[in-house]
């Protein structure tokens, strides 16, 4: 056998790990924690993707090249929101909440200083 | 063991098939985590642009509701896992017996997404000619419901995808294809069916759970 056979015992517990930190979620959503709310559901919801891929997916004990995998398909998808989100949260033009939003529009600071002053104001 | 070698003539034993079979599988997860990612993106944007809305269109959800088949998914990957792990010793009627529990779970968690659906129909609130939210006058509560559609929609289809290759495995099973050395198919569906299963662990709180205290 290729890979060491999990115990029933281990899958349980992770199991029960799981109902747990479901419970928890639903039960921190409802308490105020601010902006922390998000953070925090996000770091449970993460907790228990780690708990899959190591213990139901068996990552924890393949190769190294199947772990390189499940790392690289998140970084991946990290490098997708980074770049992404670099791009929307330095854009200054205001979001108004309930208005429309026009993505395609131009909303470089630089650009409207440039139509404004004639060259760029240096921050 | 039944039938010829169950090792291809590619590989050199048992073991590296078996790895390839890994490989191969994941490399798929891959895609699909970009594939889902896309569609989170624009949720985590959407969600930026307008958060007065989209925490507001999230209490039309049922919160119940989305919590029980978050319960029931995380039941069907247990199963899953001890499916893999009776073909891992070779024992058949575990193996049946696990899958079917699996197939039995996930189309629970199918017919509940169905209640849910339905629900939206009737409140109006399905994106389009009929969408009708008056709660909230302004834009956003319509894109909530577009991507709820679109991020849920998807995750069933990957379901009934995932049922469905269940059920062609429990046939293998019955006519034992499988054995303690030969049971790559099942490891694969299984790390498909966890994956699938993580993918509704971040939609859960992400679609459900906006703004829900104070």
């Amino acid at each position: 056998m290729e890979h060491p056979v999990e115990s029933v015992k281990i899958y349980l517990n992770i199991f029960g790990a799981l109902m747990l930190l479901t419970a928890l979620t639903v039960m921190a959503a409802f308490l105020d924690f601010g902006r922390f709310n998000t953070v925090i559901a996000l770091g449970i919801a993460v907790t228990k993707s780690v708990l899959v891929i190591l213990f139901f997916m068996h990552v924890r004990h393949t190769e190294h090249l199947i772990k390189v995998c499940a790392v690289a398909g998140f970084l991946w998808l990290g490098i997708l929101f980074s770049i992404t989100f670099s791009d929307y949260f330095t854009r200054h033009r205001p979001i108004v909440e309930g208005e429309q939003t026009w993505i395609l529009e131009s909303a470089s600071q630089y650009q409207r200083d440039i139509e404004q002053r004639g060259h760029f104001k240096k921050h | 063991m039944s039938g010829s070698s169950q090792v291809a003539h590619q590989f050199e034993d048992r073991h590296q098939q078996q790895q390839a079979a890994t490989l191969g599988i994941w490399l798929f997860l891959i895609t699909e985590i970009l594939f889902f990612g896309g569609l989170f993106i624009s949720y985590a944007l959407y969600r930026w642009m307008y958060p007065g809305a989209f925490a507001l269109a999230s209490h039309h959800l049922d919160v119940t509701l989305g919590a029980v088949n978050t319960a029931v998914l995380i039941s069907s990957s247990l199963t899953m896992a001890l499916a893999v792990r009776s073909a891992q010793l070779g024992q058949k009627k575990n193996l049946m017996l696990f899958l079917l529990l699996t197939i039995a779970l996930g189309s629970a968690f199918l017919g509940v997404k169905s209640v849910e659906y339905a629900h939206k129909f009737h409140e109006y609130l399905v994106p389009g000619q009929h969408f009708y939210f008056p709660d909230y006058a302004a834009a956003g509560p319509e894109i909530f419901f577009s991507l709820y559609f679109a991020m849920t929609g998807l995750h069933a289809l990957h379901m009934i995808i995932g049922i469905i290759v269940l059920i062609v495995l429990s046939v293998m099973a019955f006519k034992n294809k499988f054995n303690a050395h030969y049971y790559n198919p099942v490891e694969v569906s299984g790390l498909y069916w966890h994956f699938v299963d993580i993918v509704w662990i971040f939609l859960f709180p992400l679609l459900y759970l906006i703004g829900r205290h104070g």
